[in-house]
């Protein structure tokens, strides 16, 4: 791919009137393979897909000129998809996503300056986020048909396990250890229960 | 706006922030070099090595180093090791519009940096003008400092103001100027709205003539400071003039001072 663009280093992002200036222009590269089974049919169907990729930068005043991974690079995503029939009113459905974090910048060491403590980079998107994963499940139950009024009802729980995925990943000074610095992980939402009641007439 | 607050609310409640293990790449250590020249005062230079991310913050020192300041009328010197990093001239002073090299040597390899020193900026006056938005519930006046100084209209300037408040510096950023963006008529006015000063506060202001270099470095360092260590969308070091394998800065400014209480 030509003509693919990234941010040069230091650039400022917010209120910037000229940050077409702050833009590179350099080579990007792509390959990997994508598997998709479904069933159709039965009580029990679903589906797997699975993509395994690569995508890479290569941009002149960018990580010295080396190949590094774009940000928005997955190598795998993984996602399966399961509905099974119970009786004719009642169905349950489950889905479990996996993906690979996503490449990020994070600093390899600190020096201090000025009696501050700055973060040391070396490379770009040099690491990942931690893995994300989420298993989905919801009871699906349709309500006794009367004349024009038909409803059903959606029990469901967004994140069955409750796993605290990553959104951001911040380095700072601690606030409770003075002279050390850490790691904070951000994570937005946990287990999420609801129901949904849904009618037409 | 209800549905946004929700959502906000929703985020708020939903959201947990906890302290994690992570493995970072061990790099190699690099040399870090915080060096000044000012107007009528000796250079020196301060040099350490950069640590593990996770390691105690404390400095690891350079004592077997040469370092040699010069300037662009042909005058040098070389600086002598004190303690903890510390090297002292004894010879030159810094003089407005003269450009300053210094040289470091660590391990046979040799590192140099270029700074100008401009004449200082005479401050007119400091004065502090009442701020006329209260925050709810908060009684307590609040004023900000304005801030006027001469501006040498013929030349591209650049400034570093510092605060310090009761006697204690205001570092939660640099604050950086440009001349383009303020001057008229030969003077700038400047109000530094992050900054907000109550009744009996007693302040020092520091107002520095840097160069188009240094205050690039600075700007840079509170780009970093505001993306709180990491967090921006592109992080980096910034640009040393020491060059990339050197973190840190070396200046030559000139500052002038201003004493004033909030009455």
């Amino acid at each position: 791919m030509r003509n693919v663009t990234d941010y040069e280093d230091g650039t400022d992002i917010m209120l910037n009137e000229n940050i077409e200036a702050n833009i590179l222009p350099g080579r990007g590269r792509s390959y990997g393979a994508e598997f998709y089974v479904k069933k159709r049919d039965g009580r029990l169907n679903g589906w797997l897909s699975y993509t395994l990729a690569r995508t890479e930068n290569k941009i002149e005043g960018i990580n010295d000129f080396n190949w590094y991974p774009s940000k928005t690079d997955k190598t795998h995503n993984l996602s399966i998809v399961a509905n099974y029939q119970i009786t004719q009113r009642f169905s349950i459905s489950s889905s479990w996503v996996y993906y690979t974090g996503n490449a990020v910048t994070f600093p390899s060491g600190k020096y201090i300056y000025d009696s501050q403590v700055w973060a040391y980079y070396t490379e770009r998107n040099g690491y990942r986020m931690p893995d994300y994963h989420r298993l989905d499940l919801n009871f699906h139950l349709k309500g006794k048909e009367k004349s024009r009024f038909k409803s059903s009802w959606d029990f469901s729980i967004y994140n069955l396990y409750n796993r605290h995925n990553a959104y951001i990943i911040n380095f700072r000074e601690s606030e409770t250890t003075p002279g050390t610095t850490e790691a904070v992980r951000l994570s937005l939402f946990g287990i999420v229960p609801s129901i949904t009641w849904n009618f037409t007439f | 706006m209800r549905f946004l607050s929700i959502i906000i609310l929703t985020i708020v409640f939903t959201s947990c922030e906890e302290v994690i293990n992570i493995n970072l790449k061990g790099a190699e250590r690099v040399i870090v070099a915080e060096g000044l020249i000012e107007f009528g005062s000796n250079g020196w230079i301060r040099l350490s090595y950069s640590s593990g991310y996770f390691d105690e913050s404390k400095r690891d020192y350079i004592d077997n180093a040469t370092v040699s300041l010069s300037d662009n009328n042909g005058n040098s010197e070389i600086f002598q090791y004190k303690s903890n990093g510390m090297y002292l001239g004894n010879l030159l002073k810094g003089i407005p519009d003269r450009k300053y090299t210094l040289k470091i040597t660590v391990d046979n390899k040799s590192y140099t940096a270029e700074s100008t020193l401009f004449p200082p900026a005479p401050i007119i006056s400091a004065n502090f003008e009442e701020e006329l938005f209260q925050r709810p519930g908060d009684m307590t006046k609040s004023y900000y400092l304005v801030l006027k100084f001469m501006d040498n209209p013929f030349i591209d300037n650049h400034y570093m103001i510092q605060i310090q408040l009761n006697d204690t510096l205001e570092n939660n950023s640099y604050l950086l100027l440009r001349d383009s963006y303020y001057a008229e008529n030969g003077t700038i006015e400047y109000k530094p709205l992050r900054h907000r000063f109550v009744q009996g506060d007693s302040l020092v202001i520091g107002l520095y003539s840097i160069d188009k270099d240094t205050y690039t470095y600075y700007n840079q360092l509170n780009d970093l400071k505001e993306a709180g260590m990491g967090a921006s969308s592109t992080p980096y070091n910034p640009v040393s003039n020491f060059g990339t394998n050197v973190m840190g800065y070396f200046a030559a400014y000139s500052g002038s001072f201003q004493a004033a209480v909030v009455k």
